[in-house]
């Protein structure tokens, strides 16, 4: 039963999108409202998952010996699963009053609903070949959507984008035709499949590299991360949700996946490798913060940001120890319901001013005032101030890394500075929204108003979201910290 | 009955030679008919002779005339033989199918029997390759098979396949001139022609140290020879005009079978003459490892910088015969099954793109990339098996490329010296492949103002049927890829 359950629960949106895309139908109200109970159902399905499926995994079809489909909800995967089925709903929400305008909504909501199926797809998938297949099958299926407004920036970002994430693939693919060929080719284990360097110890460190890489692309890790600014350019829904959580933290969990599932962090600990990752994800979490101080278009610069937070989940994972992958997993969670609110801010601002820089905010706080609450309380939380879900993640990001010492307070470090620039280049979006500058031209916003309730609802939800994951971590803590025990 | 069946091999033979005569004397359209039947009819004949390569499971020595064993003309067949045939017989008949329409267009009127007596001839001497257990028959049928493509390039007449087929005839025949030398000089030190004794006379010398130069030189020189007929690395310069300005019928045949067929007659002389032993510890091996790796690389990057859609797939080619010749450089077990996995990927893919580039060229009207824009919009049976066909060379799961691609990998563990040069050259291969094929996909689902007419399925039938099969050929080998692999696997261990 449960492997059809998790089946139906992945191939149900993907064939439902796959079927938008052909029917090009003309009425948006018919297609969103296909969409919608289609996303609904599909999230219904992933709570029942969560629930009660049991953590038995089961074989789908067998390609070659060592080449299986198999889908297994372990702690993890019911995680990631959990943030995407909660996730997808509002931001479909968002998306139907956001894409009224747009051109090609068919091809639009097609591949948001078929996209979904992939993300599950990763989620669920229960051992490094099924993962690596609906990690290319998230690829495919988030390209239209990044190609969506056909214009020449988007056909460049949509270019940049598949050539590096099936760039990171085929050197994640390597990876896993080592580990299949030395034999660890079973479902994801505690404490790893490899237990040995089968060709030496430098080849098992340069595979686990070229899988960390790989996999980090879609995770943005500085040099590989010019993909996720550029990819911008895609309408707001599909930023917010793939580019700030679907597939960015598809890639972190893949990392997660082959690094605590695959190779094991026993055997990963305190090697070279580790550092060259560690510090890696430093110099990102640096990096992103500092471009997104530079950058003055308000996507882009949320973009930069989510490259230098992702790093933070992904420097926690690669602690290698179950204080920092707990706190990794709290990140996770917190910077995706973060995100998502900022961009949906950012989004609503386009959509009601076409105003995309951060320099034209002046005085919208008066004009939009529900949706520069909840952007200020998503900076406030970001940023990593109490009694917001930021904090409490941050701080045991930082407690992890005091912990494990040595090359892990160089990131403790680049965390505070992150930190100190986050709020910089997050209050001075708010400051410029409450407080306009003194010769800003305030009469051209009269005709300015929020957005529709469909857009202010989503942004509402994960504000109060927000605030409850902070006030009331207890719970979610010791979720994470069990799936930590249990990797 | 199925004793019967170790006939077929001849029969297929003498089957096309007859077509061959007869399409000369027919019209068009009968030669036509008679052509796309005689393909049927070689499929299900080697589908026989597999039948019965599986129910003996061992290799069978088909002597032919009345000759005892040293001086005799004799075929050789397995599973892997008739496999080949089978896929080979199959896609030029689709290819055909597939192509009627530019056809009608680009063969004069006069001459239409003509094209399908190259057909004829070109599955003549596939077979022949693909069967012959004797090295000077091979030479023989390489010729027939160098002039029969030169037909079915000239045939459309446009001042590029001129120059074109001028080039490809030098290059083949400086291949077929080498192969011929390489014959000769095994002739002189062993006095064999007939596979099984030059393997033995080979080994015996080898052992014994004797003759070492001139074997050496033997091998690589029909390496060599091969390998330029096929279009290896450095000698690939006459693949882009001789593809790109062919019909696509010719296309697909010239790409996906006749450049295959003297891969499998390597693959056969690797195993049935020269010995894995000698000739994986002579170094050619290694030679070919290097220029095959050179090869995915530099045709991946010329097909990158190509404006020119056909001329960009033709690279491409390039790029997957460097794969070939990676993979039989390799090591003798997986290396050769990667290899000869591929062998069938790729004529099965690239036929498939060929065709449908045909049509999104038609529907854009041009030939360059730019002009390609919102062609999938017009004919959307040829953007969708366009995208099949790239997703297949680029890699991506459930499809036949990405089988080849894990075989290669696997391989590459084979040889632990190497492993980490063939992965990275693979993952570079991979960002290449998706780089050049994503711009044109990108551009052709790129919507435009509407201009030209839709095209409806039915206007283009037989395309569509044929690039159906292709497609579903190629996932359904993608999907339930272990029996093929396992079939090759027998097939490798009998050659």
């Amino acid at each position: 039963m449960a492997p059809i359950w998790l089946l139906g629960c992945i191939l149900f949106p993907f064939a439902a999108g796959m079927l938008l895309c052909l029917l090009h139908l003309r009425s948006y109200r018919l297609l969103t409202g296909l969409m919608l109970p289609v996303i609904l159902l599909t999230s219904l399905f992933c709570w029942a998952a969560i629930l009660f499926c049991p953590a038995d995994g089961a074989e789908v079809i067998r390609f070659a010996p060592n080449l299986v489909l198999l889908l297994r909800l372990d702690g993890l995967g019911r995680f990631f699963v959990g943030i995407v089925a909660t996730l997808w709903p509002l931001t479909a929400l968002y998306a139907v009053s956001y894409m009224r305008r747009e051109q090609h909504p068919g091809m639009f909501f097609g591949f948001f609903t078929a996209s979904y199926g992939a993300t599950l797809g990763v989620a669920a998938a229960g051992n490094l070949f099924t993962m690596y297949c609906f990690y290319e099958l998230l690829t495919l299926t988030t390209v239209p959507l990044v190609l969506q407004p056909m214009t020449r920036a988007a056909r460049k970002a949509t270019r940049m984008y598949f050539l590096y994430s099936i760039g990171g693939a085929a050197f994640a693919f390597a990876a896993m035709v080592f580990l299949i060929s030395s034999g660890a080719d079973g479902a994801f284990g505690a404490g790893g499949l490899l237990g040995a360097h089968p060709y030496g110890e430098n080849i098992t460190y340069l595979f686990w590299l070229f899988g960390f890489l790989g996999f980090g692309v879609k995770a943005a890790l500085f040099p590989l991360h010019a993909w996720l600014p550029k990819a911008a350019v895609a309408p707001t829904p599909v930023t917010a949700l793939l580019h700030a959580v679907a597939v960015v933290k598809a890639g972190a969990f893949a990392v997660i996946r082959l690094t605590y599932g695959c190779f094991g962090a026993d055997l990963l600990r305190g090697s070279r490798a580790q550092t060259v990752a560690l510090m890696l994800a430093a110099v990102t979490i640096v990096y992103g913060s500092a471009a997104a101080l530079k950058e003055t278009n308000f996507k882009r610069r949320l973009a930069y940001s989510t490259v230098a937070n992702l790093s933070y989940i992904l420097f926690g994972a690669l602690l290698l120890t179950p204080a920092g992958i707990a706190a990794a997993l709290l990140h996770m969670a917190a910077h995706a319901c973060i995100k998502i609110t900022s961009f949906f801010a950012a989004g609503a601002v386009r959509h009601e001013t076409g105003r995309e820089s951060v320099y034209e905010l002046d005085g919208l706080g008066k004009r939009m005032p529900v949706t520069f609450v909840c952007f200020t309380v998503s900076a406030f939380a970001l940023t990593g101030l109490p009694p917001f879900n930021g904090f409490v993640s941050k701080w045991y990001l930082l407690t992890a890394a005091a912990e494990a010492g040595g090359v892990a307070w160089v990131g403790a470090g680049a965390l505070l500075l992150s930190a100190l620039l986050t709020a910089i280049y997050m209050l001075t979006a708010c400051r410029r929204a409450w407080f306009p500058d003194k010769n800003a031209n305030l009469s051209a916003l009269s005709g300015v108003h929020e957005a529709e309730w469909q857009m202010l609802l989503p942004m509402l939800v994960l504000t109060v979201g927000m605030l409850a994951c902070g006030v009331f971590a207890e719970p979610i803590l010791a979720a994470v910290r069990a799936i930590a025990a249990g990797l | 009955m199925i004793a019967f069946f170790v006939n077929f091999p001849l029969f297929s033979i003498v089957l096309c030679l007859l077509c061959a005569v007869l399409c000369a004397l027919l019209k068009g359209k009968a030669a036509r008919i008679v052509s796309l039947s005689l393909c049927g009819v070689v499929a299900v004949l080697a589908f026989c002779v597999l039948v019965y390569g599986l129910q003996t499971g061992a290799a069978t020595e088909y002597p032919m005339g009345h000759y005892p064993h040293p001086w005799g003309n004799e075929l050789r067949f397995g599973i892997a033989e008739p496999l080949v045939a089978l896929v080979f017989a199959v896609v030029m008949l689709l290819c055909l199918i597939g192509g009627k329409q530019q056809l009608d267009v680009d063969l004069e009127p006069g001459k239409r029997n003509l094209y399908y007596v190259m057909c004829d001839l070109v599955l003549v001497s596939l077979l022949a390759l693909a069967y012959t257990n004797d090295v000077f028959t091979g030479y023989v049928f390489i010729e027939i098979c160098t002039i029969a493509s030169c037909g079915l390039l000239m045939i459309r007449q446009i001042g590029r396949t001129t120059l074109a087929a001028t080039r490809y005839m030098i290059f083949s025949l400086i291949g077929s001139g080498l192969f011929l030398l390489g014959v000769i000089l095994l002739y002189g030190v062993t006095g064999q022609l007939l596979m099984p004794s030059l393997k033995a006379a080979i080994a015996a010398l080898w052992e014994g140290g004797q003759y070492r130069t001139a074997l050496l030189s033997a091998m690589t020189l029909m390496t060599v020879g091969l390998a330029i007929k096929s279009g290896l690395f450095p000698f690939h310069l006459w693949m882009p005009d001789t593809y790109a300005y062919s019909t696509p019928a010719s296309a697909g045949i010239l790409s996906g079978l006749v450049s295959k067929g003297y891969s499998f007659l390597l693959i056969k002389l690797v195993f049935g003459v020269f010995g894995t032993d000698v000739f994986y510890g002579s170094g050619v091996s290694n030679v070919l490892y290097v220029f095959g790796a050179l090869g995915i690389i530099v045709g991946s990057i010329s097909a990158a910088r190509e404006k020119d859609v056909f001329r960009m797939i033709a690279f491409s080619s390039a790029a997957q015969i460097g794969y070939l010749y990676f993979g039989i450089g390799l090591t003798p077990a997986l290396g050769m099954l990667a290899a000869i996995f591929h062998l069938l990927t790729h004529a099965v893919t690239k036929p498939l793109l060929f065709l449908a580039a045909g049509q999104l060229g038609e529907a854009a009207g041009g030939r360059l990339r730019h002009t390609w824009r919102g062609a999938a919009h017009r004919n959307r049976t040829a953007g969708l098996m366009f995208s099949l066909g790239a997703f297949s060379m680029i890699g991506i799961p459930l499809t036949m490329g990405f089988v080849s691609k894990y075989r290669f990998a696997l391989a590459a563990f084979e040889r632990p010296t190497l492993l980490v040069v063939t992965l990275i050259v693979l993952a570079v291969s991979t960002v290449l492949n998706a780089m050049y094929f994503m711009r044109v996909i990108i551009g052709i689902y790129t919507p435009v103002p509407e201009r030209r007419t839709r095209m409806t399925l039915r206007e283009q039938r037989p395309f569509a049927v044929s690039s159906l099969l292709l497609a579903l050929l190629n996932l359904s080998a993608g999907v339930a890829a272990q029996p093929l692999v396992l079939l090759l696997e027998r097939g490798l261990s009998l050659l």
